[in-house]
């Protein structure tokens, strides 16, 4: 597994300038007021929806599969990884946002309180991990391409409603919620991602045991 | 080991193909050629072999163990390469020395390097600046480098200029000098074949067509030069399959030495693989 898992993140790391450059681009525009500071930790959950799919079509254009399915380690091991690998990237980007609020709260460059950006971070690393959980099993049965269209059809009706929400003007209003019911909201969000996870690393196995490469 | 491949009744279907009761064996200490035209099944074969895709039937025993029941200690003395470096463009051979290094117990980082500068492969430049003989030559590294015991080989020479596969070719015969090693080359580049195959197995339309040890093979078949007046007065349980032209026939023959018995008059040249291909194809057509 940790063959696999070493190897996205090797393929990751030649990822690592545009990521900054895409984070510097949006600190920007959230400093100079274009953006609302919530917008900095839906990094996490872009990252997230982005990177898995792009390991994905880089195995398929490698034909890597086939090679990795023939080594020791075999299937179980190469989804294991897969999921690891998203895991851990999420863990990364929540941290370096995380680390990137608190800073442009102590330049006085972000407004609002701090908690409240704090929470976001986790709030959309879960939405993340939530989205990979529908979406992994999918690219294990579609392939890449196939899958591509499904995400950012996920994707896109996720942020669509809540577009709809603010629309409409019924947007939730962080600051006025019970700091208790969003510890709870939290805690139960964190269940239902880790209960969705495995049950989706378990159809990704099935799927991909029986896939044919 | 008695048999470093035992493949025994393999069938496998798909909608328009099958491959249907494919049996042959590599002793250890041998090359096997494995020969056939695009869509024999030769691929597919291999892929049973390393569980890629589920057999409908048959047994398939590596280094005597089941390649199923024992999959990973099976695969972890297995060399695999396939028809196309599987190695992304981003990566560089040092980068997948330490992944592989990860998924094979016994992987050897000073091998792989002894390896990689053996067939002058800069580690760290990036595989997309790799020619495709550079790549293969760093297929065949990665496969080489945990020590295996097998190597199974999958159109691995093709594309690549003579000089490149002459070199691979020697690597291969230099793995194989131990008993306990052995390979299996799917190729349709015959003459690779005939440089270094200790037994071909001859895969037509989903089925072995002919196997055998490849001095035996080449021994006992012949290609009968002849007019067209002399063609039909041969007996056609003698032919495997014939070639006409305005100057002349050709036809391959099962018993070059009998044939040439009961024909006198008729000339009977050795014949090459690919020409034994050629003629059990156009006999089959007939």
């Amino acid at each position: 597994m940790m063959g696999f898992l070493y190897k996205d993140l090797c393929l990751m790391r030649k990822q690592i300038a545009y990521i900054l450059f895409l984070t510097v681009v949006y600190t920007g525009l959230t400093v100079s007021g274009a953006f609302p500071s919530l917008v900095l930790p839906a990094v996490v959950t872009m990252l997230a929806l982005i990177y898995p799919l792009n390991a994905f079509s880089w195995d398929d254009l490698a034909h890597w599969d086939r090679f990795a399915a023939a080594a020791p380690a075999g299937r179980r091991n190469m989804v294991a990884g897969r999921y690891l690998f998203v895991i851990l990237l999420v863990a990364a980007s929540s941290v370096f946002v995380t680390i990137l609020l608190a800073l442009l709260h102590l330049l006085g460059l972000l407004d609002g309180p701090l908690t409240e950006s704090f929470l976001t971070v986790p709030a959309c690393a879960l939405a993340g991990l939530l989205m990979n959980a529908v979406v992994l099993p999918l690219l294990y049965q579609f392939g890449a391409e196939k899958a591509r269209i499904i995400s950012v059809a996920v994707f896109a009706s996720i942020f669509g409603a809540c577009a709809l929400i603010g629309f409409a003007g019924t947007g939730l209003e962080l600051r006025g919620i019970p700091s208790r019911t969003m510890g709870l909201g939290m805690v139960l969000l964190a269940a239902v991602t880790a209960a969705a996870l495995a049950i989706s690393f378990a159809l990704s196995l099935k799927i991909y045991q029986r896939k044919e490469l | 080991m008695k048999n470093a491949i035992e493949v025994s009744h393999l069938t496998k279907a798909y909608g328009d193909f099958a491959l249907e009761d494919v049996s042959f064996s590599l002793p250890g200490g041998a090359i096997l050629g494995l020969i056939g035209e695009n869509g024999a099944g030769k691929t597919t074969a291999i892929k049973c072999m390393l569980n890629l895709i589920r057999r409908d039937g048959g047994t398939i025993r590596l280094l005597d163990r089941d390649n199923l029941e024992e999959e990973r200690a099976v695969k972890e003395d297995l060399g695999v390469v396939l028809d196309e470096c599987c190695f992304h463009d981003g990566l560089r051979p040092r980068d997948a020395g330490k992944i592989l290094s990860r998924i094979y117990r016994q992987w050897d980082g000073a091998l792989f390097r002894d390896y990689c500068k053996k067939f002058s492969l800069p580690v760290d430049k990036m595989v997309k600046t790799f020619s495709k003989g550079m790549k293969m030559k760093l297929s065949i590294a990665a496969a080489l480098s945990h020590h295996p015991r097998l190597l199974l080989l999958d159109e691995a020479t093709g594309g690549l200029d003579p000089v490149v596969r002459d070199e691979l070719l020697d690597e291969f015969l230099a793995f194989i000098q131990d008993e306990d090693h052995a390979v299996l080359l799917s190729s349709h580049i015959t003459s690779d074949l005939e440089k270094c195959a200790d037994y071909i197995v001859y895969l037509h339309r989903g089925r072995v067509a002919l196997q055998g040890a490849k001095d035996e093979l080449l021994e006992h078949y012949g290609r009968a030069a002849c007019s067209r007046a002399d063609l039909a007065q041969i007996d056609p349980g003698l032919l495997v399959g014939k070639r006409e032209s305005r100057f002349g026939c050709e036809a391959l023959v099962k018993d070059r030495r009998a044939f040439a018995r009961r024909y006198p008059n008729i000339t009977v040249d050795p014949v090459t693989l690919e020409e034994i291909m050629v003629f059990t194809v156009r006999g089959d057509r007939q």
